[in-house]
């Protein structure tokens, strides 16, 4: 898997080409905008990361290249020293899947680029994770072979969340994507089945799970095990 | 301003002094002119007359009058008769005892047609020895020359006196007085009656001195002197009266004659030499006998009148018209006309007092005159004074610059027009006088022609053109205003443009009808200045009261005259009102003042020494004062006090304090891990070793660097949160975020987390990201108190409609000193034992600032069986929103 990598700081860059290439990743790295623009006009990758502060274009300014002018699907990881609430939402706004703020742990690092690259990968209509099944054709979720009682909302809500976890999940894609609604309204039902989700399935750090509301834009469903 | 009314009084008293001496002097002068004039002859004469009419004493009994009457002329004859008569009558008078005999009949020549006749009349007169006879003073004989007419020089030897009989008319030609003595070139001639009197008391004879007298003096002149009045008492006919043929023929009683005074003269008209009289009149002249008789009447009662004279009488007018402006000013202003009647008749009855009891005529005319002007005089220049004085004030405040719109010309409404397109997309406008159609003013894109509006002080569109009319004093405008058509005020700035409209509106001046008085018109402008006047005093009031500062005027004895309600605020009352008056001493000692200043020396500076103050003070517990303190010196206000400014420092004092401990907390906490690592890379020992060994030595170091900077920049940024970005936050969902978030670390020490909610959803309005943070602060602090293995318990409930947020530990609880300060920033732990709080850094600072935005509380605590327990306490949603009711339907009935 090739990853493209823009960071203007040499220790950071040279650290992090380190991890990855030792977990059999392909990476470049670049230390200006141009030429990572440059690079990606002639190069195909499966994940960039970047950094938001950079001598001369800032990342936003990439990613806004990026999502605008090519129009590329291509998974974008920022990694920042800054981790404002305000920040990290116009990251995740102007079209970033997923967001680290420095310093970076090496697992829980890994363990996202493996989520963000595992669902572009992934078509499934069978889930099977850490006693958990969940079948997209009966709309049945079973813990510890026990089915469990759930609502069809609360069924897709899962699903979503089982085949991206350790993927941040937009609130607007999700009710986009289950309740059809327009973004931005009826904010609570998310949360609320969110909340549901989490009692009826006890996902919980005790049993390994972590069901995490990131800010106000989204959710992610974190395998604690994949992060020790 | 509370003095100006005084200041004014003042001015005003001593000006009205001055104005009355003013008035006094004019009316003196205006009165000595009339009396030394003697314009007014008439006039006094009229009021000697007239009293001189009605006063009426009875006649002399010792006055007789032997008259050559009509009777007498029937019987003796025409006049004149032979002096055969005349000598007869003497020595029939003589006969009868006559005390003197006064024969005002006039014998200037010899009788040459019977000589015989003047040697009998000399032999009767010598006999008799008490005859008196007249002396003629005539001008208009031989050519204009000045003749003196004595009787025949026998004649004249043989009198007992001769004497003038010469009436001194007034202008009017009636006869009131006589000169007493009077004479060609000298006066020598005493009058006849004055000879006649003289005679009988002392005996004396004035002949011979005056006929010596007149031979050595050869003058045109009539000299006379001793001017005297005769107190006519009564009208012609009062004396006894004898007709000369009856006294002739000896028809009378015995004693009729003895011991008189016995007048012989013509009183039959045509031939004597009767003249009117102020008792008789024109109508019926007094002869001339009867006004000797009169004559001698007064001067033996001693009642002949002296008319004061020239220089006493103008003097005495002009003083006398001084009076009612010195009793004016003790008798209120509606008494006035009062005194001065009063004056008026009381002057006039003292000069008729005069006259009657002193014998003295003063002339009163000109001072009854001076009298009655006195008060018109005096109230003409009062309120020419009280026109000016009003000239004055409306002057001094025409040159008061004027702010208000309301009172500016419509030239300044341009600048207005300016600012007002400043504020909003104005593309032009113009002014027209709604009356004539006049364009008075226009600026900017051109607008159609002025718009016919129903009604005034409000804006009226018309297509991208707004309208309205503003009432002005003597006319009204139309203004019109053109703006961008996508952008013609609405809402807030057409309210703000209707309060700019009535800004320059002004109520209509009242029409009267026909002309105004002057003094009207002034006390109407008068009026207008004075609510001018009030408006901006209101201006300034309004303007003082929104001030964020306390402001407090205070006057030279040390009382409250002006205070805004933010003073009485920080001084720690509760109305501004209540401070007007009081004492400013007593007021300003709840402050306590930094650095040993005390209010009496502050006090001291200020007004003895005119320097100002500035200080910082404090009214406890915690109001932060910095205070000022200026001496009032206004040019002319002649006001003696100061003015207390004083401003809010709280804000500043504590973030100056934050400060001062953050600087001290970097200087140690923050430095102190960096310069370890700079240590590290200088330590030989570990220059030689491994490079892991390193790493291992400068990692904690660094991430507590890291840990105290995160610490510093939440802070910083829970601080700037802002309650409008909060949105809709289930905390239920942000406690379980922070548990999961802390597991790790929980783990790591064998901690147990324990989730006691009692809800499934508390919503509230918050920022997720902060709250999160505070718990995981809060659970980041329990679980590092605690000892392995134990718990740590976060319990959630709704208790009285707020969310209740337990968080606990089995930790060694809270030291009771710490309680209280354990939330403050940058608080540093005593050395003995760690502090709580130092180990999260800032962490609980943190802490308590987000539960601050959320307007909530959190507090610290042990609990009973050992172990520290935080409250966080925040408001939140009772009712479960109607939405989520939807959503457990959604539960019942699947899809």
């Amino acid at each position: 898997m090739r990853i493209a990598y823009l960071e203007d700081d040499k220790v950071q860059s040279a650290v992090m080409k380190e991890w990855l290439e030792a977990e059999g990743y392909v990476c470049r790295a670049f230390d200006n905008a141009d030429t990572f623009i440059h690079e990606l006009r002639h190069e195909t990758y499966d994940l960039l990361i970047m950094d938001w502060e950079l001598p001369e274009k800032n990342g936003v300014e990439v990613l806004t290249w990026l999502r605008g002018e090519r129009e590329w699907d291509l998974p974008v990881f920022f990694i920042t020293h800054r981790d404002g609430e305000a920040d990290i939402i116009e990251a995740l706004e102007k079209g970033a899947d997923d967001y680290l703020a420095k310093p970076v742990n090496r697992e829980l690092m890994l363990a996202r680029i493996k989520a963000l690259v595992r669902r572009h990968s992934s078509r499934r209509d069978h889930i099977e994770v850490s006693g958990f099944v969940l079948n997209k054709e009966s709309k049945s979720l079973s813990l510890n072979d026990t089915p469990v009682d759930m609502t069809e909302k609360e069924f897709q809500l899962a699903w979503m969340l089982f085949t991206n976890i350790g993927r941040l999940l937009s609130r607007d894609h999700l009710l986009e994507s289950i309740w059809g609604f327009g973004p931005g309204l009826m904010t609570r039902t998310v949360d609320t089945h969110i909340s549901r989700l989490r009692r009826k399935l006890g996902l919980t750090p005790e049993n390994g799970w972590r069901l995490k509301a990131v800010y106000h834009q989204g959710y992610r469903l974190e395998q604690l095990d994949e992060l020790e | 301003m509370r003095d100006e009314p005084d200041h004014i009084g003042i001015a005003n008293r001593s000006s009205r002094y001055s104005e009355r001496t003013r008035s006094a002097l004019i009316l003196m002068i205006i009165t000595g002119l009339l009396a030394a004039g003697n314009w007014l002859w008439r006039w006094n004469l009229l009021l000697y007359d007239l009293q001189m009419g009605f006063l009426s004493k009875p006649a002399a009994d010792d006055i007789v009058i032997v008259a050559v009457d009509e009777k007498s002329l029937k019987a003796l004859g025409p006049w004149p008769w032979s002096r055969q008569l005349h000598a007869k009558l003497v020595d029939r008078l003589t006969e009868a005892g006559a005390g003197a005999i006064i024969l005002d009949i006039w014998f200037s020549e010899p009788d040459s047609s019977d000589p015989e006749s003047d040697n009998n009349l000399i032999q009767s007169i010598a006999a008799s020895e008490r005859v008196f006879m007249p002396v003629i003073l005539e001008e208009h004989r031989q050519g204009g020359r000045l003749v003196e007419s004595m009787p025949l020089p026998p004649l004249s030897n043989v009198a007992a006196g001769l004497g003038h009989v010469h009436m001194d008319l007034d202008a009017d030609g009636i006869a009131r007085g006589v000169f007493l003595y009077e004479g060609l070139g000298q006066a020598y001639w005493p009058h006849l009656m004055l000879a006649v009197f003289n005679w009988v008391e002392s005996g004396e004879h004035g002949v011979r001195s005056a006929v010596n007298a007149r031979q050595t003096l050869n003058l045109q002149a009539i000299n006379r002197y001793t001017h005297r009045l005769i107190p006519f008492y009564g009208p012609a006919g009062h004396y006894h009266h004898y007709s000369y043929n009856q006294v002739l023929e000896g028809e009378f009683l015995p004693n009729l004659f003895r011991d008189k005074f016995v007048l012989v003269g013509v009183t039959a008209s045509g031939i004597g030499d009767a003249l009117p009289t102020p008792v008789s009149g024109h109508g019926i002249p007094m002869s001339g006998v009867e006004i000797n008789a009169n004559i001698l009447q007064s001067l033996r009662q001693g009642e002949s009148i002296t008319q004061v004279s020239y220089l006493p009488h103008l003097l005495g007018s002009a003083l006398v018209v001084v009076l009612p402006f010195v009793l004016y000013p003790y008798f209120p202003t509606r008494a006035a006309p009062l005194v001065s009647l009063v004056l008026l008749i009381g002057f006039f009855l003292f000069t008729l007092f005069l006259l009657h009891r002193v014998n003295y005529w003063f002339p009163p005319t000109a001072a009854l005159i001076g009298l009655m002007l006195s008060y018109p005089l005096w109230n003409w220049r009062r309120l020419d004074q009280a026109v000016r004085y009003l000239n004055e004030q409306l002057e001094r405040m025409q040159r008061e610059q004027r702010l208000l719109p309301v009172e500016q010309p419509p030239s300044d409404l341009k600048s207005a027009m300016d600012f007002l397109a400043l504020l909003t997309p104005l593309q032009g406008w113009v002014l027209y006088d709604a009356d004539s159609g006049r364009q008075l003013l226009q600026n900017g894109a051109e607008l159609g022609p002025p718009m016919e509006l129903l009604k005034t002080e409000s804006w009226q569109r018309s297509g991208a053109e707004l309208w309205t009319e503003i009432q002005r004093p003597a006319t009204t405008w139309r203004l019109g205003t053109v703006w961008p058509r996508n952008d013609v005020p609405q809402g807030d700035s057409l309210a703000f443009m209707n309060e700019f409209a009535s800004q320059y509106s002004h109520e209509p001046e009242t029409k009267q009808d026909g002309v105004l008085e002057r003094v009207e018109l002034r006390m109407q402008q008068m009026q207008e200045a004075n609510t001018r006047l009030q408006r901006f005093r209101n201006l300034i009031n309004n303007a003082v009261g929104q001030m964020d500062d306390g402001l407090m005027v205070i006057n030279g004895v040390g009382q409250v005259v002006m205070n805004n309600p933010k003073a009485s605020f920080y001084l720690g009352r509760q109305s501004d009102r209540e401070l007007l008056g009081e004492d400013a001493y007593r007021l300003l000692s709840v402050l306590e003042i930094e650095g040993g200043k005390t209010w009496r020396n502050l006090f001291k500076k200020v007004l003895l020494h005119k320097e100002p103050v500035r200080f910082e003070a404090n009214r406890p517990p915690d109001t932060e004062l910095f205070v000022q303190i200026k001496p009032l010196e206004s040019a002319d206000a002649n006001f003696p006090g100061m003015i207390v400014n004083l401003s809010y420092i709280g804000t500043l004092k504590r973030s100056e304090r934050t400060r001062a401990k953050m600087l001290n907390f970097l200087s140690h906490d923050i430095r102190s891990p960096i310069t370890s690592v700079l240590s590290l890379t200088q330590s030989g020992q570990l220059l030689q070793g491994s490079a892991r060994d390193m790493a291992e030595q400068i990692e904690p170091l660094a991430r507590r660097s890291l840990k105290l900077a995160d610490g510093f920049l939440r802070l910083a940024r829970a601080e700037a949160a802002e309650t409008a970005s909060f949105t809709d936050t289930n905390f239920v969902e942000v406690a379980h975020n922070a548990m999961d978030e802390v597991y790790v670390h929980a783990k790591a020490r064998q901690i147990k987390l324990l989730r006691k909610f009692k809800e499934d959803e508390i919503w509230l309005r918050g920022d997720l990201a902060l709250l999160e943070r505070a718990l995981v602060s809060l659970l980041e602090n329990a679980i590092k108190f605690s000892p392995p293995r134990s718990q740590v318990t976060m319990t959630l409930s709704i208790q009285g409609g707020r969310m209740v947020c337990e968080i606990a530990d089995r930790g060694p609880g809270i030291p009771e000193r710490q309680l209280n300060d354990i939330f403050l920033p940058f608080i540093q732990g005593d050395s003995e034992q760690p502090a709580r709080n130092s180990g999260v850094g800032l962490g609980l600072s943190f802490v308590q600032v987000v539960t601050e935005k959320h307007q909530g509380t959190v507090t610290a605590g042990n609990c009973g069986k050992g172990g520290a327990i935080f409250t966080l306490s925040l408001p939140c949603e009772v009712n479960t929103p109607s939405e989520l009711r939807r959503d457990e339907r959604d539960v019942n009935h699947p899809l």
